[in-house]
């Protein structure tokens, strides 16, 4: 089977690791804060409660701390969307990473449905990691399909 | 079909980039704008499709959200203040309802507090600085047993002073009886000329972040703890036995009367919001309401005997009468 890559913008390469980098950093600090939650800077009002939604049952999936699977996803994805690895040839690295992306995103919804609906309280570096992880979406969704083929593209 | 110049450079494009000479690119660059806006141009179909998808699902989730009652949550553990107009259907219950139910319940037992004797009373200053009865309420907001309990000793109080600053709560959700609607006695402040009532909830609705036990919210004095060790066990309490550690919720009313465990199952409010049931408080028909009301006769009988029967009106009213001769109080 004859996989063909088509071209990526530059603009694409640099705003998808720079994303990747910011979601990193939020992810690293939400971990660090699991472990250590005095270390939480987070107003406290009506809509933003930290340590509310970082305490409660939603923050585990699976046993796992969603902080660690946050910190894990964005380890990968900056490695994925490395100038240098978005210059590989390998196909399939490039549907990982927007598969990564798609799975990801889905995961924002959920987290993002048990903060409104089940604990009621938003945290704010989690927003700041789900708004990264839309953009990135975004992005990835407007240049990978037809960087993998799956759509043509306005030109074609 | 003829293929148009366009669908010729698309399949130039399809190739792989990398091997592509940058020669060869060149020169075919200005030929071929197409190729590189493919991905500079405004996102196709397929983008704005699942970005529609994504921002759909999220404005749903916001509409349903400030539909159910705005940011303020009363389920994990943020202070909600409860609403004036449940607190007036909680403290508002109608004497007919008490005298009515008395100390029947049709669902299951209710148990009335535990009566001791010979032991030092419990008493404190009120805000006007009389040494008055002590009321005291150690439990936690996870706990569903004290979300039960919750529900008539407010009731119970609200006979004898007046409530202020109640809070929205449930129990913890992945427990039995997982998210009782309760209330919290957390910045709650009661006044009364005839008892102080003192409480602390141990610890939140919701785990610590280590995820070993439940996150802390208020801590016991030495001389609260001395009282839970010494009233909250099998030498007081009966059927308790040492595993059994010392129970929650746990009241003393002014070490004459004492309660251990909810006086009736949280079960009884499962699948009810916290609404329905201060709706329900002014129907004495109503099996929940028999069950709480039961509860707060109980309490309030134990009070009366604290307080010299004062209010009379309130000690003197036949579902309390009910009460007290269950109780076997003079």
């Amino acid at each position: 089977m004859n996989r063909t890559l088509g071209r990526v913008p530059t603009w694409a390469i640099i705003t998808t690791f720079l994303l990747s980098l910011i979601g990193l950093g939020l992810s690293t600090y939400l971990t660090i804060t699991h472990f250590r939650p005095a270390d939480l800077f987070c107003t406290e009002n009506g809509v933003f409660n930290c340590s509310l939604v970082t305490n409660s049952g939603e923050s585990r999936f699976i046993g796992i701390p969603v902080a660690f699977l946050g910190l894990g996803t964005y380890v990968v994805m900056s490695v994925l969307n490395s100038p240098w690895v978005w210059r590989a040839r390998n196909y399939w690295i490039h549907v990982a990473r927007y598969v990564l992306s798609i799975v990801s995103m889905c995961f924002v919804l959920w987290l993002l449905t048990a903060e409104l609906l089940i604990i009621k309280s938003l945290c704010l570096y989690c927003t700041g990691v789900h708004i990264v992880t839309f953009a990135l979406f975004i992005v990835l969704t407007q240049v990978s399909p037809a960087q993998l083929g799956w759509v043509r593209s306005r030109a074609q | 079909m003829a293929k148009s110049p366009a669908s010729k450079k698309n399949i130039a494009s399809s190739r792989p980039a990398s091997s592509r000479p940058a020669t060869q690119a060149a020169k075919r660059a200005p030929a071929r704008p197409p190729a590189k806006s493919s991905s500079g141009r405004p996102a196709g179909l397929f983008t704005w499709l699942a970005i529609g998808l994504v921002v759909v699902i999220v404005a749903t989730l916001v509409i349903i959200k400030v539909a159910s009652g705005g940011p303020a949550t009363g389920g994990k553990g943020t202070f909600t203040a409860t609403d004036p107009v449940m607190v007036a259907q909680l403290t508002g219950v109608p004497m007919s309802v008490f005298n009515t139910v008395g100390v029947t319940s049709s669902v299951e037992g209710v148990t009335p507090p535990i009566a001791v004797s010979g032991q030092p009373p419990l008493t404190a200053r009120n805000s006007s600085g009389a040494t008055v009865p002590e009321v005291l309420y150690i439990g936690a907001e996870y706990c569903p047993y004290c979300a039960a309990q919750r529900w008539s000793t407010i009731i119970a109080l609200s006979r004898f002073g007046t409530w202020s600053n109640l809070g929205n709560m449930t129990s913890y959700a992945h427990d039995v009886y997982p998210n009782t609607p309760t209330f919290t006695f957390a910045k709650a402040t009661y006044k009364s000329k005839y008892l102080v009532f003192d409480s602390v909830e141990e610890y939140r609705n919701y785990l610590n972040a280590a995820g070993t036990n439940y996150q802390v919210l208020q801590t016991p004095t030495k001389e609260q703890v001395a009282l839970i060790e010494k009233y909250d066990t099998s030498k007081y309490i009966k059927g308790l036995t040492t595993s059994d550690g010392n129970p929650i919720p746990f009241m003393t009313f002014d070490n004459k009367f004492l309660v251990s465990g909810a006086s009736y199952s949280p079960d009884t409010l499962t699948n009810l919001s916290r609404s329905a049931i201060a709706t329900g408080l002014s129907d004495p028909t109503s099996p929940v309401t028999d069950a709480i009301i039961a509860s707060a006769n109980y309490q309030s009988a134990a009070i009366c005997s604290l307080t010299n029967n004062q209010p009379s009106n309130v000690c003197t009213s036949s579902g309390v009468m009910a009460a007290k001769t269950a109780m076997k109080i003079k």
